[in-house]
């Protein structure tokens, strides 16, 4: 049977399409005015002709990426440095956030409230340098893994999802045999999968796309990130980089085009992560968010 | 489209270096590794060592430094601002050949240029420097020197273990000035670049005056007929567009038309004539700047959007001719020139340099960069290893033999010698400095002297040329040399980033008609500016020039 739709209902809908093809041309125009740069000829480009679609198309800014050493280095350490940085960052957290899902947990508000704390304070930069430092971490992978392993609000997410699990199945696992580490391990983190997803996430974007902890942890150029490979190329040739040229006379010449190629290099792997986390995302986030 | 060279050497290129240099290389197996080491440790890189008496060197090439400078091969770390257009690397040839020379090995530890300043500033504040520290300013190693973070050199100059660097500082004494501590250490060596060498330069499109039948402009108001003329042309362009609003410093709209009107480097700046600082919003012709801006703007001569350009609009638009006209560093004209061929092979687009200009009664001048360069210092971590060695490695890249490999590269490989003259083997005149920096010839902070061999050993394009040329009668001296005590500096930074914001805002809403150009007006405008220290500043400055003349 079809349903009849008010004329304010069908209104409301096509000023809602209309709303949302515009926003979807908004996002999407930055991505494909990047793409087709990135494969035009460099002189188009700079004088404005390339608006939207490539002209005069051409890889040499693709050959030029590919060309550089350094790209499949840092590629690799970011990859790496992701990887782990995300295991190790919903195991430390699922294994902070289980135990404080437990009202019988002794001083648990405590524990709660200086993990608030550090939402609030931090050491600040100087500090926490020298603490890395004195860790012996510096110019090694754990010093851009290991000061931001635990982010407290992902804690507290975490934390408040595993409240909603049922006691009961908890209990029904302890019945047939299985520890605290077993339940965990097989029973709640398997349920939590979207708040995993979530904050898996989040964790790997935060960490693909971070370049300040590995400018200042990191001295050796083997170990550093795409994304301090990316930073350098993009902000070249700005008013800010420019100023800072202390030597002054000369400027950096960079094929333009290749800022839009190293965009799209460092930028095309993390984007196709997120179709495949979609349908655990909004579940993940309001959950653990809500009842927060 | 012409394809690039392949740039990138192989990694484990062994090159042997120095035909100019007559010098015969004893087999050697050295290791050029050493980069899995942390930074302050002695690294053995070597199987076997070059014994001392099989590298041969003329003395009055490495000015007296007894080659080796190291018997065992030595490492050290080596921190610099690495270019976004030529990545740093431990490998580069000429580093490889130096260390076959020196016995010396370097291991860069590269900060990207965007945020090495945040870095640089980190090392220095937890007294964490490399050995060898780079891409510094004189004034930080001036602040962290005497804090034990760097090494004093002045011993060791005395001692006579850096006889090209001391050589370069009696050539030009400034350098002691700007490299002296409080505590009367010297914890860091500036650049020394090269005489009479001009930055910037006027520009404009010389098909279209060609065209139109335009002559250079010799002042301020054949300039403006100049622009009115294009206008006239094109009215969809916008003739004139500043390169930034900056009123000081050194380029800028407000600052150039500062000096064309009123002969003071900029809005707050040395005025050569009366040899002085002084705040061109005093002087009697600021009123015909403002005047003389706000009309260019008025009347569609000068881009309406100058203030808040961003740097690929601004190639947008001197490429796509919506603009004909700007002031930039020089090196842009060729630079146009060629991105506008590439975008349209058969383009009549032609930049042509012009000479500089001033209003009427104003002598136009242009300043030549300083020699003695400190924004560009390099020092020594104070607990560096073996630093009788180190000293020498940095004498050695002041030293004639040294610069050799930082302003040519290899011989026969990036230049030659032909009947004692040096040319660079690279043809591509657009090619030829991206592609030697590639390998870390003419790199800042590695290139630290004798810039002219550079200027000497290349070709020049007919534009190029044509630049130096035309600038040549116009040249005058660089600011004096001033060095600032510390709270003279704290005064600065507490003071002058405000202020230039400031003026720049205010100088813009008087440009664009915002506010009324009349008496009341610009005495306001002083006032405001000298609350908030612009008089405090001159002041400070002429403190500086009156120690400075001692």
């Amino acid at each position: 049977m079809k349903i009849k739709t008010s004329m304010a209902s069908r209104v409301f809908d096509a000023f809602n399409v209309t709303l949302m093809l515009i926003l979807a041309a908004v996002m999407l125009y930055p991505i494909v005015y990047v793409a087709s740069a990135s494969i035009s000829n460099v002189g188009l480009v700079v004088n404005g002709t390339v608006k939207l679609w490539p002209r005069d198309l051409t890889f040499i800014a693709y050959e030029r990426v590919f060309a550089d050493p350094f790209i499949w280095l840092s590629y690799g350490n970011t990859i790496r440095y992701t990887v782990i940085q995300t295991a190790a960052t919903l195991l430390v957290t699922s294994m902070m956030a289980y135990p404080l899902a437990k009202r019988r947990l002794l001083g648990r508000r405590t524990i709660l409230l200086f993990a608030a704390a550090t939402m609030l304070f931090n050491g600040g930069l100087i500090p926490t340098f020298l603490v890395v430092k004195q860790l012996g971490l510096i110019d090694t992978i754990w010093a851009v893994i290991v000061p931001t392993l635990i982010n407290t609000w992902y804690l507290f997410i975490m934390r408040t999802f595993f409240e909603q699990l049922p006691e009961e199945l908890e209990e029904a696992a302890r019945i047939d045999g299985c520890g605290v580490m077993g339940t965990l391990l097989r029973i709640v983190m398997p349920l939590s999968k979207p708040v995993l997803m979530t904050i898996g996430l989040f964790t790997a974007v935060t960490q693909w796309n971070s370049f300040f902890d590995a400018l200042i942890y990191l001295n050796q150029k083997e170990l550093y990130p795409l994304q301090i490979h990316l930073r350098n190329i993009v902000i070249a040739g700005t008013a800010a980089a420019q100023s800072q040229g202390s030597a002054g006379d000369d400027e950096i010449m960079l094929l333009e085009t290749v800022k839009y190629s190293t965009i799209m290099v460092a930028a095309l792997p993390i984007l196709c992560v997120y179709p495949f986390i979609q349908k655990y995302f909004v579940q993940g986030t309001m959950i653990g968010g809500i009842k927060g | 489209m012409k394809k690039m060279k392949a740039v990138y050497q192989s990694r484990t290129l062994r090159l042997v270096g120095g035909v100019t240099m007559a010098v015969m290389l004893a087999a050697c197996t050295q290791n050029g590794g050493g980069t899995n080491t942390t930074s302050k440790e002695a690294v053995d890189g070597g199987n076997s060592t070059p014994p001392a008496s099989a590298i041969e060197y003329d003395p009055a090439r490495t000015g007296g430094l007894e080659l080796p400078l190291s018997a065992e091969p030595i490492t050290y770390s080596f921190f610099i601002a690495e270019r976004a257009d030529a990545a740093v690397s431990s490998d580069w040839p000429i580093f490889r050949a130096m260390a076959e020379r020196t016995g010396v090995d370097i291991r860069f530890e590269p900060a990207p240029g965007a945020g090495f300043e945040e870095k640089r500033m980190l090392l220095l504040a937890t007294q964490s420097v490399t050995d060898f520290f780079g891409s510094l300013t004189g004034s930080l190693a001036r602040q962290y020197g005497p804090d034990g973070v760097f090494l004093d050199l002045k011993p060791y100059m005395d001692e006579g273990l850096m006889p090209n660097i001391k050589a370069w500082y009696e050539k030009y004494p400034d350098a002691t000035v700007v490299s002296t501590a409080a505590d009367g250490g010297i914890y860091s060596v500036p650049t020394f670049s090269e005489e009479n060498y001009i930055s910037f330069s006027w520009m404009a499109r010389g098909d279209v005056m060609d065209e139109l039948g335009i002559e250079q402009p010799g002042n301020t108001d054949e300039f403006y007929d100049m622009l009115k003329q294009m206008k006239a042309a094109y009215p969809d362009a916008y003739p004139f567009l500043p390169i930034s609003t900056a009123p000081i410093g050194r380029i800028g709209l407000y600052r150039d038309f500062a000096q064309m009107f009123t002969g003071i480097d900029g809005m707050l700046g040395y005025d050569r004539e009366a040899d002085e600082y002084r705040f061109a919003a005093e002087d009697a012709r600021f009123v015909d700047m403002l005047t003389y801006l706000h009309r260019l703007y008025e009347e569609g001569l000068m881009d309406p959007e100058f203030a808040l350009l961003q740097s690929n609009q601004f190639d947008e638009r001197m490429l796509s001719g919506k603009s004909l006209v700007t002031h930039h560093f020089k090196g842009r004209v060729s630079q146009f020139n060629s991105k506008a061929r590439q975008a349209d092979a058969s383009t009549d687009y032609r930049l042509v340099p012009m000479a500089p200009f001033a209003a009427e009664g104003v002598k136009p001048f242009q300043f030549i960069k300083p020699v003695v360069f400190d924004a560009q210092s390099i020092a020594l971590a104070a607990d560096v290893k073996q630093p009788e060695i180190a000293v020498q490695f940095l004498d050695y890249l002041y030293s004639d033999e040294g610069t050799d490999y930082t302003n040519y590269g290899i011989a026969g490989k990036n230049y030659e010698v032909n009947g004692g003259e040096v040319r660079y083997l690279e043809e591509e005149p657009d090619l030829l400095v991206p592609n030697l920096r590639k390998e870390g010839v003419l790199y800042d902070s590695i290139r630290m002297a004798a810039f002219d061999k550079s200027r000497q050993a290349r070709v020049l394009s007919p534009e190029d040329a044509a630049i130096d040329e035309l600038q040549q009668p116009y040249i005058v001296d660089s600011v004096p040399l001033m060095v600032a005590t510390e709270e003279e500096a704290e005064l600065e930074k507490e003071r002058l980033a405000n202020l230039t914001k400031h003026l720049e805002q205010k100088l813009t809403e008087f440009v664009m008609g915002k506010t009324a150009i009349n008496d009341e007006s610009i005495s306001q405008f002083v006032r405001e500016a000298n609350q908030l220290g612009a008089a405090e500043l001159v002041e400070m400055y002429n403190t500086q020039l009156e120690r400075a003349g001692e």
